[in-house]
């Protein structure tokens, strides 16, 4: 008897814990999801800090930075690398 | 790099007044084939140059060159940060300085506007083009590789998008699994900035390339939650298990990234068109480290406003 008893009051116990989050989800209107989910997207965008190196005036390609240097008399800054620095693959 | 000297104001302000600034990928070049070979010689001439003058030269390098494309200076990038105590700037601003000192150039308008560097590809009208960001949460900003995210740009055919809709009439409650073809692109991104030593999609996500890069786990299922006159919005859950090696080629075992999904669709079904997907990551973890992933659809509007790096 004593371990149907133990068993069943172990089902009442989990079931009581469970109900909460069914239900929370279940619950949950369309609205309040995408509430949820739109403001965990914003924010975990990267952020103007973390993209400060789009303040500099990045010429797209080694070749047209060297026309434009001819052209203006600046010299060229070159940053060489491996993937893709633009988007933090790298 | 772009946390270190390129996010230092004194440089930003250095190379916008006074010098024309570039980066290149060693493994990609944008624009059309005849281009491609012009510019690749051309890093390979400058990076000879380099070396024929006995300056450093390297494949991640800080060069500075003078008007004519002549070596004047250079520094590895493992230096390019390191200050100096005395004069309290990093050396990529000490070096900026110094050739704009000796060649006595005059401070003028930056030559070319400042723009987003991430930018969504150029795609077919047809497509869905995702913007992801995923982000080591608890190390943000500490270390190297935690000091932005990493973003991805996802780009679905027609084809693939459609499989994230269920077929043929639903009503509030129907539910669907996302086919693994559909929903692999998105899913194998799930993972935070590692080290990346190419631009190649096919060498990073390959499981039998230098990453071992694998989508060992995945799932997706949507729920009709609303239905409106001509709208049907459903909610997304699932999961995602992702295994990539940190460093390439390293003895290490592959880095472990999970995910619990959550997110919404919101399609036109009589349009057979997918107005708005979202996705963001719950209990992410990235090792031993929370992660965030965050997953949204992007406009053909923007994406025809702007051109790819």
């Amino acid at each position: 008897m004593f371990p149907l008893y133990r068993s069943v009051r172990w089902f009442i116990i989990l079931l009581i814990l469970a109900c909460p989050a069914l239900a929370d989800e279940n619950s949950e209107s369309f609205q309040e999801l995408q509430a949820r989910v739109d403001h965990r997207i914003e924010d975990w965008q990267p952020t103007a800090d973390e993209k400060r190196f789009d303040q500099i005036c990045w010429c797209p390609t080694l070749l047209e930075a060297e026309k434009l240097a001819r052209e203006h008399r600046r010299p060229i800054f070159l940053f060489t690398h491996d993937g893709r620095m633009n988007v933090g693959r790298c | 790099m772009r946390a270190g000297p390129l996010s230092n104001p004194q440089v930003i302000e250095l190379l916008n007044g006074y010098f024309v600034p570039v980066y290149t990928s060693n493994d990609f070049i944008s624009g059309d084939p005849a281009l491609q070979k012009k510019e690749q010689k051309e890093r390979e001439r400058v990076y000879g140059a380099f070396l024929e003058v006995k300056m450093s030269a390297g494949s991640v390098h800080v060069y500075v060159l003078s008007p004519d494309a002549v070596p004047l200076g250079s520094i590895h990038v493992g230096e390019a940060g390191d200050k100096d105590s005395a004069a309290g700037k990093d050396r990529t601003q000490l070096l900026l300085e110094k050739t704009v000192r000796e060649l006595k150039t005059t401070k003028g308008k930056p030559l070319v506007a400042p723009h987003p560097q991430s930018q969504p590809p150029k795609a077919p009208a047809d497509s869905l083009v995702l913007h992801l960001t995923a982000r080591k949460i608890s190390e943000k900003g500490r270390g190297s590789w935690n000091e932005f995210p990493a973003e991805d740009w996802i780009v679905l055919s027609a084809e693939q998008w459609r499989g994230l809709l269920p077929s043929g009439k639903v009503q509030v409650g129907d539910s669907w699994q996302v086919d693994n073809k559909t929903s692999t692109p998105i899913l194998t991104r799930f993972f935070p900035q590692t080290e990346c030593c190419t631009a190649k999609d096919s060498e990073l996500l390959s499981a039998t390339g230098k990453y071992k890069h694998l989508l060992e786990e995945q799932s997706l299922r949507g729920t009709v939650v609303a239905v409106d006159s001509n709208r049907i919005m459903a909610r997304l859950d699932g999961h995602s298990k992702v295994l990539h090696q940190f460093y390439p080629q390293h003895a290490y075992p592959p880095t472990v990234s999970t995910s619990k999904i959550v997110g919404y669709l919101i399609f036109d079904p009589a349009k057979n068109k997918i107005e708005s997907l979202r996705l963001v990551s719950e209990s992410g973890r990235f090792e031993n480290m929370d992660m965030g992933v965050a997953v949204r659809s992007v406009s053909h509007q923007t994406v025809a406003s702007r051109d790819e790096k």
